[in-house]
Protein backbone atom coordinates (compact mmCIF):
# COMPACT_ATOMS: atom_id res chain seq x y z
CA UNK A 1 0.00 0.00 0.00
CA UNK A 2 1.54 3.34 -0.98
CA UNK A 3 2.17 6.14 1.49
CA UNK A 4 -1.27 7.28 2.60
CA UNK A 5 -2.19 10.35 4.61
CA UNK A 6 -4.86 10.18 7.31
CA UNK A 7 -6.28 13.17 9.15
CA UNK A 8 -9.45 11.67 10.58
CA UNK A 9 -10.39 8.43 12.33
CA UNK A 10 -12.72 7.53 9.46
CA UNK A 11 -9.67 7.39 7.18
CA UNK A 12 -7.96 5.04 9.65
CA UNK A 13 -10.98 2.72 9.33
CA UNK A 14 -10.52 2.61 5.55
CA UNK A 15 -6.75 2.15 5.59
CA UNK A 16 -6.86 -0.63 8.21
CA UNK A 17 -9.59 -2.48 6.31
CA UNK A 18 -7.76 -2.12 2.99
CA UNK A 19 -4.53 -3.45 4.54
CA UNK A 20 -6.22 -6.60 5.83
CA UNK A 21 -8.13 -7.17 2.59
CA UNK A 22 -5.01 -6.83 0.42
CA UNK A 23 -3.04 -9.24 2.60
CA UNK A 24 -5.80 -11.81 2.98
CA UNK A 25 -7.28 -11.79 -0.54
CA UNK A 26 -4.40 -10.77 -2.83
CA UNK A 27 -1.20 -12.01 -1.14
CA UNK A 28 -1.71 -15.62 -0.07
CA UNK A 29 1.93 -16.04 1.02
CA UNK A 30 1.44 -13.53 3.86
CA UNK A 31 -2.34 -13.78 4.30
CA UNK A 32 -2.12 -15.29 7.84
CA UNK A 33 -0.57 -11.97 8.97
CA UNK A 34 -3.68 -10.02 7.92
CA UNK A 35 -5.26 -9.70 11.36
CA UNK A 36 -1.96 -8.70 13.00
CA UNK A 37 -1.40 -6.05 10.31
CA UNK A 38 -4.97 -4.77 10.75
CA UNK A 39 -4.46 -4.41 14.51
CA UNK A 40 -1.18 -2.54 14.03
CA UNK A 41 -2.68 -0.16 11.47
CA UNK A 42 -5.77 0.46 13.62
CA UNK A 43 -4.06 1.10 16.92
CA UNK A 44 -0.90 2.87 15.75
CA UNK A 45 -2.57 5.13 13.16
CA UNK A 46 -5.32 6.06 15.64
CA UNK A 47 -2.62 6.87 18.22
CA UNK A 48 -0.82 9.03 15.68
CA UNK A 49 -3.97 11.05 14.99
CA UNK A 50 -5.22 11.07 18.58
CA UNK A 51 -1.98 11.88 20.41
CA UNK A 52 0.11 13.29 17.57
CA UNK A 53 -1.79 16.58 17.68
CA UNK A 54 -0.54 17.75 14.30
CA UNK A 55 -2.56 19.31 11.46
CA UNK A 56 -0.65 17.30 8.86
CA UNK A 57 -2.18 14.09 10.22
CA UNK A 58 -0.46 10.72 10.06
CA UNK A 59 1.15 8.75 7.24
CA UNK A 60 1.25 5.00 6.72
CA UNK A 61 2.60 2.56 4.15
CA UNK A 62 2.67 -1.24 3.95
CA UNK A 63 5.13 -3.39 1.99
CA UNK A 64 5.34 -7.12 1.39
CA UNK A 65 8.82 -8.66 1.20
CA UNK A 66 9.44 -12.18 -0.09
CA UNK A 67 13.22 -12.64 0.39
CA UNK A 68 14.96 -13.88 2.50
CA UNK A 69 11.71 -14.53 4.38
CA UNK A 70 8.09 -13.71 3.70
CA UNK A 71 7.26 -10.62 5.70
CA UNK A 72 5.06 -7.55 5.92
CA UNK A 73 6.57 -4.21 6.89
CA UNK A 74 4.36 -1.42 8.16
CA UNK A 75 5.58 2.17 8.49
CA UNK A 76 3.61 4.82 10.39
CA UNK A 77 4.68 8.36 11.15
CA UNK A 78 3.43 11.70 12.34
CA UNK A 79 5.02 15.06 13.07
CA UNK A 80 3.22 15.60 16.34
CA UNK A 81 4.51 16.03 19.88
CA UNK A 82 6.15 12.59 19.96
CA UNK A 83 5.79 9.68 22.36
CA UNK A 84 8.23 10.96 25.05
CA UNK A 85 6.57 14.35 25.44
CA UNK A 86 3.10 12.78 25.33
CA UNK A 87 3.89 10.19 28.01
CA UNK A 88 5.58 12.81 30.24
CA UNK A 89 2.18 14.52 30.59
CA UNK A 90 1.47 11.76 33.14
CA UNK A 91 5.01 10.61 33.98
CA UNK A 92 7.18 13.76 34.05
CA UNK A 93 9.98 11.86 35.79
CA UNK A 94 10.69 9.79 32.64
CA UNK A 95 13.25 12.23 31.29
CA UNK A 96 15.19 9.88 28.99
CA UNK A 97 13.42 9.79 25.62
CA UNK A 98 14.40 6.19 24.79
CA UNK A 99 13.20 4.79 28.10
CA UNK A 100 10.07 6.97 27.99
CA UNK A 101 9.17 5.24 24.71
CA UNK A 102 9.97 1.82 26.18
CA UNK A 103 7.71 2.42 29.21
CA UNK A 104 4.96 3.78 26.93
CA UNK A 105 4.71 0.39 25.23
CA UNK A 106 3.88 -1.34 28.53
CA UNK A 107 0.26 -2.25 29.18
CA UNK A 108 -1.83 0.36 31.03
CA UNK A 109 0.80 3.08 30.63
CA UNK A 110 -0.81 6.09 28.97
CA UNK A 111 -0.24 9.79 28.50
CA UNK A 112 -3.92 10.35 29.29
CA UNK A 113 -5.51 10.12 32.73
CA UNK A 114 -7.98 7.44 31.56
CA UNK A 115 -7.21 4.11 33.33
CA UNK A 116 -8.66 2.15 30.41
CA UNK A 117 -6.25 3.59 27.86
CA UNK A 118 -2.67 2.53 27.25
CA UNK A 119 -3.30 -0.89 25.74
CA UNK A 120 -2.69 -0.07 22.08
CA UNK A 121 0.87 -1.40 21.87
CA UNK A 122 0.01 -4.49 23.97
CA UNK A 123 -2.88 -5.37 21.66
CA UNK A 124 -0.64 -4.97 18.62
CA UNK A 125 1.90 -7.41 20.09
CA UNK A 126 -0.82 -9.85 21.22
CA UNK A 127 -2.42 -9.92 17.77
CA UNK A 128 0.91 -10.93 16.26
CA UNK A 129 1.23 -14.02 18.46
CA UNK A 130 -0.10 -16.62 16.08
CA UNK A 131 1.31 -19.86 14.75
CA UNK A 132 1.98 -18.06 11.45
CA UNK A 133 4.47 -15.65 13.01
CA UNK A 134 8.18 -16.40 12.98
CA UNK A 135 9.29 -13.09 14.50
CA UNK A 136 8.22 -9.48 14.90
CA UNK A 137 10.31 -6.35 15.28
CA UNK A 138 9.09 -2.83 16.01
CA UNK A 139 11.39 0.20 15.92
CA UNK A 140 10.03 3.40 17.47
CA UNK A 141 11.96 6.62 16.97
CA UNK A 142 10.76 9.83 18.56
CA UNK A 143 12.56 12.97 19.77
CA UNK A 144 16.00 11.72 20.89
CA UNK A 145 14.76 8.22 21.71
CA UNK A 146 15.05 4.91 19.85
CA UNK A 147 13.33 1.82 21.24
CA UNK A 148 13.26 -1.61 19.59
CA UNK A 149 10.84 -4.38 20.61
CA UNK A 150 11.50 -7.82 19.17
CA UNK A 151 9.27 -10.83 19.65
CA UNK A 152 10.79 -14.21 19.03
CA UNK A 153 9.06 -17.40 20.17
CA UNK A 154 6.34 -15.30 21.85
CA UNK A 155 8.77 -13.52 24.19
CA UNK A 156 9.09 -9.75 23.72
CA UNK A 157 12.49 -8.18 24.27
CA UNK A 158 12.79 -4.41 24.69
CA UNK A 159 16.00 -2.54 23.89
CA UNK A 160 16.75 1.16 24.17
CA UNK A 161 19.33 2.05 21.52
CA UNK A 162 21.26 5.24 20.76
CA UNK A 163 19.35 7.53 18.40
CA UNK A 164 21.40 9.03 15.57
CA UNK A 165 19.63 12.39 15.79
CA UNK A 166 16.59 14.22 17.12
CA UNK A 167 13.38 13.44 15.22
CA UNK A 168 10.24 15.48 15.35
CA UNK A 169 7.08 13.40 15.84
CA UNK A 170 6.96 9.60 15.97
CA UNK A 171 8.34 7.17 13.38
CA UNK A 172 7.45 3.49 13.67
CA UNK A 173 8.42 0.55 11.49
CA UNK A 174 6.96 -2.85 12.27
CA UNK A 175 8.17 -6.05 10.61
CA UNK A 176 6.01 -9.16 10.80
CA UNK A 177 7.96 -12.18 9.56
CA UNK A 178 6.00 -15.24 8.51
CA UNK A 179 7.06 -18.81 9.32
CA UNK B 1 -38.23 -8.90 23.16
CA UNK B 2 -34.90 -9.37 21.39
CA UNK B 3 -33.08 -7.01 19.04
CA UNK B 4 -30.25 -7.87 16.66
CA UNK B 5 -27.60 -5.24 15.90
CA UNK B 6 -25.77 -6.12 12.69
CA UNK B 7 -22.26 -4.69 12.82
CA UNK B 8 -21.50 -5.62 9.21
CA UNK B 9 -23.73 -2.71 8.15
CA UNK B 10 -20.87 -0.47 9.31
CA UNK B 11 -17.97 -2.17 7.51
CA UNK B 12 -16.05 -5.42 7.26
CA UNK B 13 -13.55 -4.28 9.89
CA UNK B 14 -14.06 -2.08 12.94
CA UNK B 15 -10.93 -0.18 13.88
CA UNK B 16 -11.24 2.90 16.04
CA UNK B 17 -12.47 4.11 19.42
CA UNK B 18 -14.61 6.94 17.96
CA UNK B 19 -16.47 4.42 15.76
CA UNK B 20 -17.04 2.21 18.83
CA UNK B 21 -18.48 5.16 20.72
CA UNK B 22 -20.71 6.15 17.78
CA UNK B 23 -22.08 2.61 17.36
CA UNK B 24 -22.67 2.16 21.11
CA UNK B 25 -24.77 5.35 21.17
CA UNK B 26 -26.61 4.23 18.03
CA UNK B 27 -27.28 0.78 19.49
CA UNK B 28 -28.64 2.10 22.78
CA UNK B 29 -31.03 4.39 20.89
CA UNK B 30 -32.20 1.67 18.50
CA UNK B 31 -32.57 -1.09 21.12
CA UNK B 32 -35.50 0.78 22.68
CA UNK B 33 -37.19 -1.46 25.21
CA UNK B 34 -35.53 -4.71 24.07
CA UNK B 35 -34.61 -7.07 26.91
CA UNK B 36 -31.82 -8.80 25.01
CA UNK B 37 -29.62 -7.40 22.27
CA UNK B 38 -27.55 -9.68 20.03
CA UNK B 39 -24.33 -8.04 18.85
CA UNK B 40 -24.13 -9.70 15.45
CA UNK B 41 -20.51 -9.89 14.26
CA UNK B 42 -21.25 -12.05 11.21
CA UNK B 43 -19.26 -10.79 8.21
CA UNK B 44 -16.77 -8.89 10.39
CA UNK B 45 -13.15 -9.76 9.53
CA UNK B 46 -11.47 -8.01 12.47
CA UNK B 47 -11.97 -5.56 15.28
CA UNK B 48 -9.27 -3.59 17.04
CA UNK B 49 -8.89 -3.62 20.79
CA UNK B 50 -9.87 0.07 20.95
CA UNK B 51 -13.13 -0.58 19.10
CA UNK B 52 -13.95 -3.65 21.22
CA UNK B 53 -13.24 -1.74 24.42
CA UNK B 54 -15.34 1.25 23.45
CA UNK B 55 -18.24 -0.69 21.94
CA UNK B 56 -18.58 -4.02 23.79
CA UNK B 57 -16.67 -3.62 27.06
CA UNK B 58 -18.08 -0.18 27.88
CA UNK B 59 -21.57 -1.40 27.01
CA UNK B 60 -21.10 -4.41 29.33
CA UNK B 61 -19.88 -2.01 32.03
CA UNK B 62 -22.98 0.19 31.59
CA UNK B 63 -25.16 -2.92 31.92
CA UNK B 64 -23.40 -3.91 35.15
CA UNK B 65 -23.86 -0.44 36.62
CA UNK B 66 -27.52 -0.34 35.55
CA UNK B 67 -27.13 2.58 33.15
CA UNK B 68 -28.40 0.35 30.35
CA UNK B 69 -31.36 -1.95 30.88
CA UNK B 70 -30.86 -4.81 28.47
CA UNK B 71 -28.66 -7.88 28.34
CA UNK B 72 -26.30 -8.54 25.46
CA UNK B 73 -24.96 -11.61 23.76
CA UNK B 74 -22.24 -11.87 21.14
CA UNK B 75 -23.27 -13.62 17.98
CA UNK B 76 -21.31 -15.11 15.04
CA UNK B 77 -17.91 -13.70 15.96
CA UNK B 78 -14.88 -15.19 14.20
CA UNK B 79 -12.12 -16.60 16.44
CA UNK B 80 -9.97 -13.47 15.92
CA UNK B 81 -12.85 -11.14 16.77
CA UNK B 82 -13.93 -13.24 19.76
CA UNK B 83 -10.39 -13.22 21.19
CA UNK B 84 -10.14 -9.42 20.96
CA UNK B 85 -13.60 -8.86 22.47
CA UNK B 86 -12.99 -11.24 25.38
CA UNK B 87 -9.64 -9.59 26.11
CA UNK B 88 -11.28 -6.14 26.15
CA UNK B 89 -13.89 -7.40 28.63
CA UNK B 90 -11.18 -8.98 30.79
CA UNK B 91 -9.21 -5.72 30.87
CA UNK B 92 -12.26 -3.85 32.19
CA UNK B 93 -13.02 -6.65 34.67
CA UNK B 94 -16.58 -7.01 33.42
CA UNK B 95 -18.49 -10.24 33.02
CA UNK B 96 -18.37 -11.69 29.52
CA UNK B 97 -21.72 -11.78 27.70
CA UNK B 98 -23.00 -15.08 26.37
CA UNK B 99 -21.35 -16.12 23.11
CA UNK B 100 -23.80 -17.58 20.60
Amino acid sequence: MPVTCMKEFLEVEGVAERTQEILEYQLPDVSPLGHAAFMAMSELCANAIDHGENDLGAFAAVRRVTEPKRQVTIAISDLGIGVPEHIRQCYPEWSDDGWAIAYATKESVSGTDNPHRGVGFSSVFEAALTSSLHAAKMDILSASGFCRIQTVQEIPKIEVLPAARFRRGTWITYDLVSV
Amino acid sequence: MAYRYALAEHGKTLATRPLGQELRTDLVQKAGSAEVVALDFSGILSTSHSFADEFVARLAEEIETGDVNFAINISSASPDVERVVLKALERRHVEAPVLV
